[in-house]
């Protein structure tokens, strides 16, 4: 057993969650150590649709949490504008939707403090020349895509600054408890199946769709309905604004413009398991015909991945019985198990969005801060006055002059031709990780492998980097298999047209040129 | 206007022009038409045969026994496979393939590993990863899509040689060079003496140097044979992602092939349906830019590259031929084709051929894993050099009928 850590807060789970309580915690003075499974983002966080919310979506199904998300929407958008391209969106109403919902739109909209401008169809059109020309009502709300990746980088990074330590590939996998209090945690590290200790003053669960085991290895109870949804991207950019369906809160009511791609989603299917993240193919063919609605043409437009995620969905104890998932609030829930179930210093922070993750964190430290017994401290609101006041989002334009310059022809190479990645992208990460480094890591940050390709040609350019800078050539090729195969997965469903001939060929090129040595790539 | 021929060949890719080839040869009429150049420019220039089924396969020839009875190959029996590949060395003849179907050469990859196949050009052939001694294995430093690291670490961790990777700079070249930019530089004479100097000075003893299959499109023997000179030793070439330097070197040898044997063909245009006709097929309907027109023919190749070369199209109900609009049998994407008899007709539903003077030939053909089993480019070759035997025969019999 390696040596035994200590801090403060021990945070279990690195998605915007957690992500958001290490962050928090650590500029409120806490030492804090993070302990994710796989990688951070490597829950739902990585998995979801891409939505920073104006709130709309939730005016009248739960105003709460409309009202959560406007407010939040501002604040990410301080904190980590890099990670934000403030794409702005609007609600629209198509021939045959219930007008009533529409009519009673903008008034939710301001009971709810959601800022949202009403349009003419005409003036909607002239906004977004791609939406549905029958539409009969649109507003305009400020929606974001969020690139999670960025964002968790972005708040981890700060984290780790202020002296959080943050393990990847560390599982919780037992308590210690003493009588009824919560003393630390023994962690698995993945890499070396080594275990190692834990102790903490507070342990904070913000494990998600995971945190009901979670909660239950220290004997405390969290029901949680793990509601899966599946989201298509499309090859192409469909819609420069994110594009809601202005109805009650159904399947397939939003195109998220994200970087180069856009994704249609979701669905709402109750399901067992939270590791459950099957797509079937009748969900994405309803899912590409929803888009087709939304924006005439998609539906005959190229596929590139489907995946899905599974919403943690709180259920307070003696709480509503099992009705739909898509009933149940998706606001969060913050558990203090000291009240709820007699076991001290341990809370869990589950339930909301990705776009609550700052209020969640501060209501979640809040609790640390008085469990510890020091004073309170302001949260991070306040702190906000200090920033400059100007945001700088990303936007695709700019990477692209980025790129130009840098590139110019002759003085660096185009490692992804999808992403506009560069060779001098991926050799400087690669030296900073100190060569410590897979083709997935490269992919969260710099986005290889994501394009229409899916891999197929930038994914071999960045083993040879990987290889070159530091590690032996067969843990990179296993590295480069493993990348494939994943890729693989969210692909089976949309191979269709264009797509399947991309299969393919990226099957051949694994299976040939690029064969590795010993058993073939077995793709699914 | 119609065009007429005796024979209509659709498709200008390995299959399509092995079918071609062989009809113009034997005196025919032929008409090609295809809306591209087909994947011949992606692929390695290897003659995969058969290189695994369960699993390693070393005499495709002893593999090719215990096929299942609908697989292409068993429909036509290895007899006419080693016809059909013997047909091929001779008509590729200037590209001097090496090897045969009694025992297949395992060739170095890009990724260091060892691709089983039976025939290859000299260049590649001299990679043979079964030859004993050291080698080295040459990247060059812009060029992205070649990493002489993985190569040689890999290959030296398989045990049986000894390679060490080195990565040189091609002068003057920029930062950012395609496999393509390399072909034609290095075909320029100084340009490669400088290039073979450079990897002198660092390969020490080895016996044998690897370079990326990038040694020259049309200048490829003059650029192989200098380097040899240069380093004093032989030289080999490593298959690489596309673009397929060596594909396209055999890409055009075959047109060229095709225009010398008479073949007439209009490259850039679709094929979009067919007329019916007295054997099931009248003529094809054929639209070249705004034009459309229709080929007329006795009888039709069609040879249209499966799902990759555009042949079937995969869409979300269902999976048909793009020609004839035959429905494809269901099956993993990457064994989607054609359900045919041993005449290579395509068969409906019942089992019966639907159309009696069509044949189809290459990557549409169903019955097959290709990329399981490597087998592709024999398959391309076997059932183009089949079609053009049926329909020979055919179109002797309609002569004799005038
Ligand atoms: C389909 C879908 C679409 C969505 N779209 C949006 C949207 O557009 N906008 C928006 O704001 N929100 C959206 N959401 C909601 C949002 O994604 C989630 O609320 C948010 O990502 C939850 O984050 P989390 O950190 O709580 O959970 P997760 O991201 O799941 O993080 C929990 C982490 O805990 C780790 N873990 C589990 N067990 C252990 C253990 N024993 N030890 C260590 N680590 C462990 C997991 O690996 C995981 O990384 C969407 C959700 C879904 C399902
Ligand atoms: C990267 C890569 C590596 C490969 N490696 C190997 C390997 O190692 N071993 C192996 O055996 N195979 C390999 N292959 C596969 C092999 O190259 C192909 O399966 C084979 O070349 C197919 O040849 P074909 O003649 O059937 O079709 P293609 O070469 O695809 O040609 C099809 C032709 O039909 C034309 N066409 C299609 N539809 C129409 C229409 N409606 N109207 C007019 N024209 C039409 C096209 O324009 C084209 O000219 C590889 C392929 C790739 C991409």
């Amino acid at each position: 057993m390696t040596q035994a850590l200590s801090a403060d807060v021990l945070v279990i789970g690195g998605g915007s969650t957690g992500v958001g309580v290490a962050w928090e915690a650590t500029r409120r003075g806490l030492s804090v150590i993070l302990a994710e499974r796989s990688n951070l983002a490597g829950g739902t966080s990585g998995r979801f649709h891409g939505l920073l919310h104006s709130g709309g979506r939730y005016v009248v199904s739960d105003p709460r949490s409309a009202s959560e998300c406007a407010a939040e929407n501002k604040a990410l958008r301080s904190i980590a504008p890099q990670a934000i391209e403030d794409t702005g969106g609007l609600f629209v109403s198509l021939e045959g939707d219930d007008p009533a919902y529409a009519e009673g739109f903008p008034l939710a909209c301001e009971r709810a403090g959601v800022e949202a401008v009403a349009m003419s169809p005409a003036e909607a059109r002239s906004a977004e020349p791609a939406v549905n020309p029958g539409i009969q009502a649109a507003f305009w709300v400020p929606d974001a895509s969020v690139d999670v990746w960025r964002l968790l980088g972005i708040l981890s990074a700060q984290a780790a600054e202020g002296g959080a330590k943050i393990l990847e590939h560390h599982e919780v996998v037992s308590f210690e408890q003493e009588g009824q209090r919560v003393l630390g945690a023994r962690l698995k590290d993945s890499a070396t199946g080594e275990t190692r200790w834990v102790s903490a003053q507070v342990v904070v669960n913000a494990t998600g769709a995971w945190s009901g085991r979670v909660a239950a290895m220290a004997g405390c109870e969290v029901e949680i309905l793990a509601s899966r949804g599946v989201m298509v991207a499309f090859a192409d950019r469909l819609s420069h604004l994110a594009i809601n369906r202005c109805i009650r809160p159904s399947d397939g009511d939003i195109v998220v413009p994200i970087r180069t791609v856009s994704v249609i989603g979701t669905t709402d299917v109750a399901v067992a398991d939270p590791d459950d993240t099957t797509v079937a193919p009748e969900e994405v063919a309803a899912m590409v015909a929803a888009a087709d609605q939304l924006i005439p043409g998609a539906g005959s437009a190229r596929t590139l991945r489907a995946w899905a995620g599974v919403r943690p969905l709180y259920r307070p104890p003696g709480g509503a019985g099992s009705g739909a998932t898509r009933t149940v609030s998706r606001a969060h829930a913050l558990v203090d198990h000291a009240t709820q179930d007699g076991v001290e210093a341990f809370v869990t922070i589950t339930g909301g969005k990705l776009t609550t993750l700052r209020l969640m964190a501060e209501e979640a430290v809040d609790l640390v801060v008085a469990k510890i017994g020091l004073p309170a401290t302001p949260a991070f609101v306040e702190a906000l006055e200090e920033k400059p006041a100007r945001p700088a989002y990303f936007r695709l334009p700019d990477a692209l002059a980025h790129r130009e310059s840098v590139w110019g022809g002759d003085r660096d190479a185009v490692v992804c031709e999808c992403e506009g990645v560069l060779r001098s992208d991926v050799v400087a990460l690669v030296a900073a990780a100190r060569g410590r480094i897979g083709i997935g890591d490269l992919r969260r940050s710099l986005r290889v492998g994501m394009g229409p390709c899916q891999g197929g040609f930038c994914s071999y350019r960045c083993a040879g980097l990987i290889a070159e800078a530091a590690q032996a050539a067969e843990a990179v090729t296993e590295d480069l298999v493993e990348f494939w195969k994943e890729r693989f997965k969210g692909t089976a469903t949309v191979s269709f047209g264009a797509q399947a001939r991309q299969e393919i060929l990226d099957r051949w090129l694994y299976a040939s040129p690029l064969a590795p040595p010993g058993e073939p790539v077995a793709l699914p | 206007m119609n065009r007429r021929a005796d024979a209509v060949v659709v498709g200008a890719g390995l299959a399509g022009s092995i079918a071609a080839c062989r009809l113009a040869q034997a005196g025919a009429e032929v008409l090609l038409v295809a809306a591209g150049e087909g994947s011949m420019g992606l692929a390695p220039a290897w003659l995969d045969v058969l290189g695994r089924m369960s699993g390693p396969v070393s005499s495709p020839l002893a593999g090719m026994q215990s096929l299942p009875d609908s697989h292409p190959y068993a429909r036509m029996g290895s007899g006419v496979v080693q016809e059909a590949v013997e047909f091929f060395s001779s008509l590729v003849s200037s590209l001097d393939y090496r090897g045969g179907l009694e025992d297949n050469m395992a060739l170095p990859t890009s990724l260091g590993g060892r691709h089983l196949c039976a025939m290859a050009p000299p260049a590649m052939a001299a990679g043979n990863l079964d030859r004993a001694g050291s080698v080295a294995i040459v990247g060059i430093g812009a060029m992205r899509d070649f990493s002489a690291c993985l190569v040689a670490q890999n290959l030296s961790a398989g045990g049986a040689l000894s390679a060490q990777g080195v990565t040189v700079d091609f002068a003057g070249a920029g930062a950012d060079l395609g496999n393509l930019d390399v072909a034609r530089r290095i075909q320029e004479p100084k340009l490669r003496a400088q290039l073979g100097a450079e990897v002198l000075a660092c390969i020490g003893g080895a016996e044998r140097v690897g370079f990326p299959a990038v040694l020259g499109l049309g200048a490829h023997q003059e650029v192989v044979g200098d380097l040899e000179r240069i380093l004093g030793r032989e030289v080999f070439e490593i298959a690489t992602v596309p673009p397929s330097v060596p594909g396209l070197r055999l890409s055009s040898a075959l047109a060229v092939l095709r225009r010398t044997l008479g073949v007439k063909e209009v490259i850039g245009a679709r094929v979009t349906g067919f007329v019916p006709g007295p054997g099931g097929v009248g003529g094809l309907r054929v639209r070249a830019a705004s034009r459309s027109q229709i080929y007329e023919a006795d009888y039709f190749v069609i040879a249209s590259g499966g799902v990759l070369g555009g042949g079937i199209e995969v869409g979300h109900q269902a999976r048909s031929e793009t020609i004839l609009g035959l429905q494809i049998p269901e099956g993993p994407l990457g064994s989607l084709g054609v359900a045919v008899d041993n005449s290579l007709r395509p068969l409906g539903p019942s089992g019966d051929p639907v159309f009696q003077n069509v044949a189809f030939a290459g990557a549409t053909v169903g019955g097959a894993d290709p990329i399981g089993e490597l087998s592709s480019q024999g398959i391309c070759v076997a059932t183009g050099y089949l079609a053009a035997e049926v329909v020979k025969a055919e179109v002797a019999k309609v002569a004799r009928a005038k």
